[in-house]
């Protein structure tokens, strides 16, 4: 409102008149009330006064609602932005701890080959034993027979000393000398017959044990071929997981980034669009074309010429002129405009 | 880092402006009247610039810009009104005492910052 209203104010227990519409009046009653008298003309300013000292409290209110929106919104924004930069944070925080347990796998998955790989060796070392042990079977075998047919020459030989110490008996003592070779003979039969029979208790002990040994290496053979076999399996299992699990890894990396940056886009524009669609700020623009409006009709029924206001603006992004925004001139500015002196 | 004197009655409006200048990199004091904002110019070496309501209690922003820049300490300090106010002859009374800027509110925070560090240079 114009400055040569300040004078007329309502004082305390002044009683208010009714409260006229924001509106311009009808060019009739604009007519009869220039005909109203000078207490009426005064009344009639002193009543436009206060009802732009009311508009001017009503507009502080409301921009301060408007104020208190804003940064409600904007700290609800920043919140949220916050909260999607977080969940940045401990997605990246997981992929890495995720990845590092797949390289703990792997590093599982080559040491099992190192196992495996000596099972193998084992495995080598034992059919080789078998080999032998299959080997020295047949032998025995042989040498079983040799010493049966030992222990037949022993039989021959005793029987054949005792035919020659008879005949030798027969001889005298011309045959003396005969019967000490045949003595001879019949203890050298005798310790062929005990070698023999050692060498066959021997081949028996062998005989009885090798198969046993034999039957031990193939279970141990058995045994280290299903493992190497498990093995097999499972670090086929660990390389598959890691795989999956890299995948899954990967896509929900991508997906979650791809949402949380969505989320801050649209935060961001959210933010920006605060200081322009506020439909506060568009009300307080129609009080203040109203106001002037009432302006105009009170002055033009009192018969002064009302002042040269500014128009209020219907739009965010004027009035700014070309070039500086930052005006230097004595025009009354804008909402939301600056000047610097 | 630069600091500014945000002297408003209104705690909602003195959170909006200290939000805005606080992402700009600028530290915020915070006054609530005339009288605390002179109080705060008048003992404090750290200020850059001051940002001031004219309608508040007690003392108006016009009475508060005329006693700082009437020769005490801190007279050079800039100063900018942030008021709903834009009568051209408020505007000429605060330019006459001293104050070096004029925003309307609602203000708009990349304006007003741009402002800012037009007068003080950045935070």
């Amino acid at each position: 409102m114009n400055a040569r209203n300040q004078a007329w104010v309502l004082g305390p227990g002044e009683a208010r008149t009714r409260t006229p519409e924001l509106e311009p009046e009808s060019p009739d009653h604009r007519a009869e009330t220039k005909e109203a008298t000078l207490p009426d003309r005064e009344r009639l300013l002193k009543l436009t006064d206060h009802l732009a000292r009311e508009l001017q409290e009503g507009i502080d209110s409301a921009c301060e609602v408007s104020a208190a929106g804003v940064l409600c919104a904007g700290e609800l924004i920043s919140a949220i932005v916050e909260s999607a930069r977080r969940q940045v944070a401990r997605t990246a925080e997981t992929k890495k701890r995720i990845e590092e347990g797949t390289d703990v796998a792997e590093a599982v998955r080559v040491q099992s080959k190192s196992i495996r790989d000596f099972a193998e060796t084992v495995i080598g070392h034992l059919n080789e034993q078998q080999r032998s042990a299959e080997r020295a079977l047949g032998d025995s075998q042989s040498v079983r027979e040799a010493g049966e047919r030992i222990s037949s020459v022993a039989s021959a030989a005793r029987i054949l000393s005792l035919n020659a110490r008879i005949e030798a008996g027969r001889l005298g003592d011309v045959g003396k000398p005969f019967v000490v070779i045949a003595t001879e003979m019949r203890e050298l039969v005798a310790d062929i017959e005990q070698t023999s029979r050692i060498i066959g208790e021997l081949v028996q002990s062998l005989t009885r044990t090798l198969p046993d040994f034999l039957d031990m290496t193939g279970r141990l053979q058995n045994v280290a071929q299903g493992f190497n076999a498990e093995l097999d399996r499972h670090v086929e299992q660990v390389a598959q997981a890691r795989e999956e699990v890299q995948h899954l890894v990967r896509q929900a990396t991508e997906a979650g980034q791809d949402e949380v940056q969505q989320v801050i886009q649209e935060a961001n524009r959210a933010r920006a669009a605060l200081g322009f669609q506020d439909p506060v700020q568009q009300l307080l623009l129609k009080l203040a074309r109203l106001a002037k409006t009432y302006a105009d009709d009170v002055f033009e029924i009192v018969g002064e010429d009302p002042p040269v206001l500014a128009e209020p603006t219907d739009s965010d992004q004027a009035p700014h002129p070309v070039g500086d925004p930052l005006r230097k001139t004595e025009d009354e500015p804008a909402p939301g405009d600056m000047m610097l002196f | 880092m630069k600091n500014v004197l945000i002297v408003d009655d209104s705690a909602t409006v003195r959170q909006q402006v200290g939000s805005v200048l606080r992402d700009a990199g600028f530290g915020v004091v915070e006054a609530a009247d005339g009288i605390e904002g002179a109080e705060s110019i008048e003992s404090r070496n750290d200020l850059a610039v001051v940002v001031c309501d004219i309608n508040m209690p007690k003392m108006s922003g016009l009475e508060m810009l005329e006693r700082v820049k009437g020769g005490g300490k801190n007279a050079d300090l800039p100063i900018i009104m942030l008021t709903t106010e834009s009568r051209p002859d408020l505007i000429e009374r605060a330019k006459q005492l001293g104050a070096k800027g004029w925003v309307v509110k609602p203000f708009k925070a990349e304006l007003f910052i741009k402002g800012l560090q037009k007068l003080v240079g950045s935070a």
